[in-house]
């Protein structure tokens, strides 16, 4: 199960909501990307909250500037809208795109377009999911809009438009430090074959634990776990390795 | 109205605060049982710089010494703490972010022993609900007074309909019930949480711990009193209210104040008032969950979250002052530093007087008037000098996101 | 002296800054080759990965690119990291069936095996033979894989990986041909060791 730093960016700060609301400043997203990578981190990804909602472009300086020296992963998303912002990314130093807001309320088939030009692996679809009585819905805009999809259909369709990994946020979970949505990510993960990034939730060894033996998500997203320096990575996957499973 | 000035008496010109998104059409805080149709607001004032009143108190909040005034809290909560396990601080509010933390604070941090007291919102949103719920569950007792549904309907409806002012009747129960259970309780010393004026209400408000008692005493002279815009013997007279009928919405009398020695005092003055960093605060300390989605009208999900009729408010606002809940919301991030004044502006022109759709039946309902009645107050009440009529569509003359007017 | 890598820009696709980076930190002098011109003026060729098979062969044939490629691999070293590996092979089957360089014999198919595909992660090499490109890595270094689609050939392997049972080929190499499935650029140090191999032959 690889472990993944995850920064939620308002430029120029790395932030951490709580349930996608709040904007409390954690730090500089180059200070932290660099200290997530030399912690070990399998992966980077930088999220710019704000874009999609503040509707503005992105603001790729920043993201040139974070990626230098992480030779690991770095996934970006956040405001984007076609393929040339993807294309400006790549060319700022991501390697694999996220993409939520415009893929689920304007234009799903961008998701299908940007798998045919960079490859379905480089194609991220973040979903943030809102828990309803019986169901889950599909939100965007940093947990704001609704947009009356389901994350069990979402999912499914984003997968066939060729999207070749999904992280899975809740925003219930959010910030709250206890726990992982385990019934949503084990739901998820028996409707896709692509793999699969849970984040949101997690507060203690225990808690990332019990995500990784009873719904076995491909990686897990680490925020507020890795900003408040509640687990660090070495530890982690220390204790994974104990409960190692034969996998990839 | 002169001929200087718009509807409300508000300029006719409007103007942005160049610090935060505020507009010089913002109207302070009435006293509401002297609110009468046709009453001239006091608008926002501004400074030579073209700086709003509300930002130049929050430059001057950074050079409050908060350590200090801390120490005059200390000195407070040791003036009014029981020794014998009673109740010691009045705490109002409805389970929203303030009231958890002020609860929350006083008890757990000042040793003292709060009771909360709630006016609770006439049509209750699931989310206020549930947020009231855990407000008690942190440990807390709470006095409800459940106001006579027939009387505060129609007091809202009048509101609107005279005033299009609908969350009138809550503001009045709001500032009066604390003092008043402060008499009833026999406990003096009651604490809100921050303090309006520091939105634009006359700075000098601002350098005093307590509210003005103007805003919730008066003598009772009946004759003096005015609810729904309405005089209060009219009223009694047309729906055949009893004194008690009014009486929570009335001011109390200021000698049994003074008998008792209630004080009525703002957290905010004691502490740098930080909304986003009260929402945090709740949701670490107890289990306060944000709106379920975007609130109407804004982008925020933290902000006053429990009545349904608030929506309404804000809607009216716009109609009535060109500022609506993401303008309110915006301007209070801008000068906490939580975004800036181009982002504000963003979000402005993204959300702000949007219909508010979600709740409208359920306050039209409760309000007992029909979507075309609704629709002629809010016409009426539109002020002329604020807003034109563009392909069938009403659009704000001098929108903040227009650059032209930078 | 080593003289220039050349990074090959497909335009629109490929993680080019990324790798940009890691042969600037793996002692590389790089230029960015967009025009078949640029050519001669490096003595080794990258191509890069991040694209689909279809798209992208079209991109190069369009540029004039494809013509540059196949002559400069006719003296030139090349690396072809992920994507630019798969191109290497005579035919792929993404996104419909798409004539690749023919560098090196083989076909680029999709995987199929019980794991989550693609097969995103790190993972580790099981090195046939002694290439130069992997001096000093060891056989407990991993690299991070992200693919959906497998070279299969039996004649140039350098490496194999397993993914949940499933044996395919990670690394081909012919002469001064090279091809990784992997992303050195983003393997860590093991990944900066390994370009800066290639950049040092």
């Amino acid at each position: 199960m690889r472990i993944i730093a995850k920064l939620d960016v308002k430029p120029p700060f790395v932030v951490k909501p709580v349930h996608f609301e709040g904007l409390r400043k954690i730090g500089e997203p180059k200070t932290l990307a660099s200290q997530y990578y030399a912690q070990e981190a399998d992966e980077i990804f930088y999220l710019d909250i704000v874009s999609s909602l503040y509707r503005r472009e992105i603001l790729f300086e920043e993201i040139k500037r974070t990626a230098e020296g992480v030779f690991v992963p770095f996934a970006v998303g956040g405001g984007v809208r076609n393929l040339d912002d993807m294309t400006r990314l790549f060319h700022c130093g991501a390697d694999k795109v996220v993409i939520n807001t415009y893929a689920l309320q304007h234009d799903p088939e961008l998701i299908d377009r940007a798998a045919h030009l960079f490859g379905s692996q480089s194609v991220v679809v973040n979903i943030e999911a809102k828990q309803w009585d019986g169901w889950w819905e599909c939100y965007s805009d940093c947990g704001r809009e609704r947009s009356g999809k389901d994350v069990l259909k979402w999912v499914k369709e984003a997968q066939e438009r060729g999207a070749g990994e999904v992280l899975l946020q809740s925003v219930d979970r959010d910030g709250r430090k206890a726990g992982f949505d385990i019934d949503l990510i084990a739901n998820v993960k028996d409707k896709v074959s692509i793999p699969l990034v849970a984040a949101s939730g997690a507060g203690s060894l225990e808690d990332i634990r019990k995500v990784y033996l009873e719904a076995a998500p491909d990686a897990i997203a680490l925020a507020s776990t890795l900003h408040y320096g509640i687990c660090d990575i070495g530890a982690i996957k220390k204790m994974l390795n104990m409960d190692s499973k034969v996998g990839g | 109205m002169t001929d200087e000035q718009g509807k409300y008496g508000l300029p006719l010109e409007v103007q942005f605060c160049k610090k935060c998104t505020m507009s010089n059409q913002r109207p302070s805080s009435t006293v509401e049982f002297k609110n009468v149709k046709g009453e001239k607001k006091r608008p926002l004032a501004f400074d030579e710089y073209g700086v709003c009143d509300a930002c130049n108190f929050a430059e001057q909040k950074k050079k409050i010494n908060w350590e200090d005034r801390e120490k005059q809290l200390v000195e407070l909560c040791d003036r009014h703490r029981r020794n014998d396990g009673r109740y010691d601080v009045v705490v109002p509010g409805s389970g929203g972010k303030d009231s958890v933390m002020a609860a929350h604070l006083l008890k757990y941090k000042y040793g003292m022993n709060p009771i909360l007291v709630t006016w609770p919102p006439a049509l209750y949103t699931e989310i206020g609900r549930v947020n009231f719920d855990r407000w008690l569950e942190m440990g807390f007792a709470n006095y409800t007074y459940h106001q006579n549904r027939n009387v505060h309907r129609i007091l809202t409806q009048q509101a609107f309909v005279n005033l299009c002012h609908p969350f009138q009747p809550f503001i009045l129960g709001q500032k009066n019930l604390a003092p008043k259970m402060s008499v009833l309780l026999d406990i003096p010393l009651v604490i809100f949480g921050e303090n309006e004026a520091e939105y634009g209400n006359a700075i000098a408000d601002n350098e005093k711990p307590t509210r003005d008692p103007k805003y919730y005493s008066a003598k009772n002279r009946l004759e003096d009193l005015y609810l729904g815009g309405i005089n209060a013997l009219e009223l009694m007279d047309q729906y055949k209210f009893t004194a008690a009928d009014l009486e929570a919405y009335l001011p109390i009398d200021p000698h049994k104040l003074e008998d008792t020695g209630t004080e009525v005092h703002y957290l905010g003055f004691y502490q740098k008032w930080h909304p986003q960093e009260t929402y945090y605060f709740s949701v670490e300390n107890s289990g306060f969950i944000p709106n379920f989605h975007r609130t109407e009208g804004s982008h925020s999900k933290y902000s006053s979250l429990d009545d349904q009729i608030d929506w309404l408010h804000y809607y009216t606002a716009h109609v009535k002052f060109g500022i609506g809940r993401a303008t309110y919301d915006t301007a209070q991030e801008i000068r906490n530093g939580d975004i800036t004044r181009a982002e504000g502006v963003s979000l402005i022109r993204r959300y702000d007087g949007e219909y508010p759709d979600h709740y409208l039946q359920s306050c039209l309902e409760y309000m007992d008037i029909s979507l075309d009645t609704f629709t002629e107050v809010i016409e009426e009440a539109r002020s002329p000098h604020l807003w034109s009529r563009v392909n069938g569509q009403w659009q704000l003359k001098n929108p903040i996101w227009d650059n032209s007017y930078e | 002296m080593t003289g220039k890598i050349g990074l090959i820009d497909y335009g629109a696709a490929g993680n080019q800054e990324s790798i940009r980076r890691a042969l600037i930190e793996a002692g590389g002098d790089v230029l960015i080759v967009s025009d078949a011109a640029d050519f001669s003026k490096v003595s080794k060729l990258v191509l890069p990965g991040v694209g689909g098979f279809h798209d992208v062969m079209a991109i190069i044939k369009s540029s004039g690119l494809y013509e540059a490629i196949l002559e400069a691999a006719k003296v030139k070293p090349i690396l072809g990291i992920c994507l630019g590996m798969q191109m290497m092979a005579t035919l792929g089957f993404e996104y419909g069936e798409t004539k690749g360089l023919n560098l090196i014999d083989g076909e680029v198919r999709k995987i199929t095996c019980k794991g989550p595909i693609p097969h995103i992660g790190f993972n580790r090499l099981e090195q046939m033979g002694d290439s130069p490109l992997f001096k000093g890595i060891s056989a407990e270094d991993e690299f991070y894989f992200m693919h959906s689609y497998e070279f299969v050939n039996y004649t140039d392997i350098l490496s194999l990986s397993s993914y949940y049972g499933h044996k395919f080929v990670s690394a081909v190499g012919q002469n001064h041909l090279f091809g990784v499935q992997f992303h050195p650029e983003k393997s860590r140090e093991a990944g900066i060791k390994l370009l800066r191999n290639f950049i040092n032959l």
